[in-house]
């Protein structure tokens, strides 16, 4: 497979999960998305719209009341761990090499 | 002279950036959470047609997948459903009146005007994170902060908690960690109920105090909305309090549309 196939494959993957995610962050239970985010992150290169997934649930579904110890944004913060994890384990575990 | 054996790999400029701008953008919605209201509404007013579309479809899906049940079993239900009908009128008789009496003479007692609307619920527990839900009114129709949310004439399931121009969000009383004050039972026991989520609540009390399954925990005030009802109690002999948990009156997770009450200082 030449360069220019291998980055249309990774568009065409890129493109499907962004709209898997998009479409489970509106439909499906939180923590369905949560799951697709860090899968997302461990599996597609530089995934950073994880980060954007997770400040769109908490807009879609946070409160100002509603919060984690007065900290409003635990879903984007979550997905820029993921970001951050994701490339931790792929630098550690040979199977992402 | 000092020579590294690797090249020195160059830094992603890219992942900096990134980083950096998240950083910031965290940042700057904790510390002015006005400017996440309006992100926070223009995401939910912008969300607000795919999520009716996808209400749409979901109904046309569950009517199509009706005649992929076959005759027997449909005629089965049906009767059994009939029966069930059947069963709860019978218990119910006289009740509509009731409520309807009870509404109108308390109206009349207090002189109190209530302005309801009916609103759909696009987002419920377990697709919405935070335990709410997602309503597909809003200021449009006059919703503000603090209006009650109703899942029957008199069955109260939270309140408003932002309201933006074609949608609102509302938390809920059954959220985790939140707190209510409440009357329980015939004896009327000021409690405070703790929201467990998912349209549950759990209460401590003297073991002492007489709890019975289905007692139910009313909201204080005129008129008076059904909180929850007690689903079972756990005693332990050595301790002095009793566990009770409480169920709301509906369950959160099927809830289809909402009555709101409009104008009530809460």
């Amino acid at each position: 497979m030449n360069t220019e196939d291998s980055a249309k494959r990774e568009y065409y993957e890129r493109m499907a999960a962004d709209l898997a995610v998009l479409f489970s962050s509106l439909f499906f239970p939180w923590w369905i998305s949560v799951a697709l985010i860090f899968l997302g992150a461990l599996f597609l290169r530089n995934f950073y719209e994880a980060f954007f997934f997770g400040l769109l649930l908490d807009a879609l579904y946070g409160t100002e009341s509603v919060n984690f110890y007065g900290f409003r944004l635990l879903f984007a913060s979550m997905g820029l761990f993921s970001i951050f994890v994701s490339a931790i384990i792929k630098k550690k575990v040979r199977f992402f090499a | 002279m000092y020579r590294p054996l690797q090249s020195k790999k160059p830094k992603n400029k890219l992942r900096t950036a990134f980083f950096c701008f998240a950083f910031f953008v965290l940042v700057f919605f904790t510390a002015f959470p006005v400017s996440f209201h309006f992100f926070s509404s223009a995401a939910n007013d912008g969300a607000m047609p795919v999520w009716k579309m996808g209400s749409a479809g979901k109904s046309f899906f569950s009517k199509c997948g009706l005649f992929l049940n076959s005759q027997k079993a449909l005629v089965a239900k049906n009767g059994e459903l009939s029966e069930k009908i059947k069963k709860l009128e019978l218990r119910l008789t006289g009740y509509d009146f009731v409520v309807q009496e009870n509404l109108e003479l308390k109206k009349t007692l207090f002189h109190r005007k209530e302005n309801t609307v009916f609103g759909a619920v696009v987002a419920r527990p377990n697709v919405s994170a935070y335990d709410t839900f997602l309503l597909d009114i809003g200021e449009n129709f006059g919703i503000k902060k603090g209006d009650k949310i109703l899942a029957n004439e008199n069955m109260i399931l939270g309140f408003v908690e932002e309201a933006y121009p074609v949608s609102a969000k509302a938390r809920l009383f059954s959220t985790a960690g939140e707190v209510t004050d409440a009357i329980l039972g015939p004896d009327n026991i000021p409690v405070q109920l703790k929201g467990s989520g998912g349209g549950s609540f759990i209460l401590e009390l003297p073991r002492e105090m007489d709890v019975e399954e289905g007692d139910s925990a009313i909201l204080p005030g005129v008129p008076e909305y059904i909180i929850a009802t007690v689903i079972s109690k756990e005693e332990v002999s050595t301790e002095s309090f009793q566990k009770i948990y409480l169920r709301g009156p509906v369950s959160v997770f099927d809830v289809k549309y909402v009555q709101i009450i409009k104008n009530t200082s809460f």
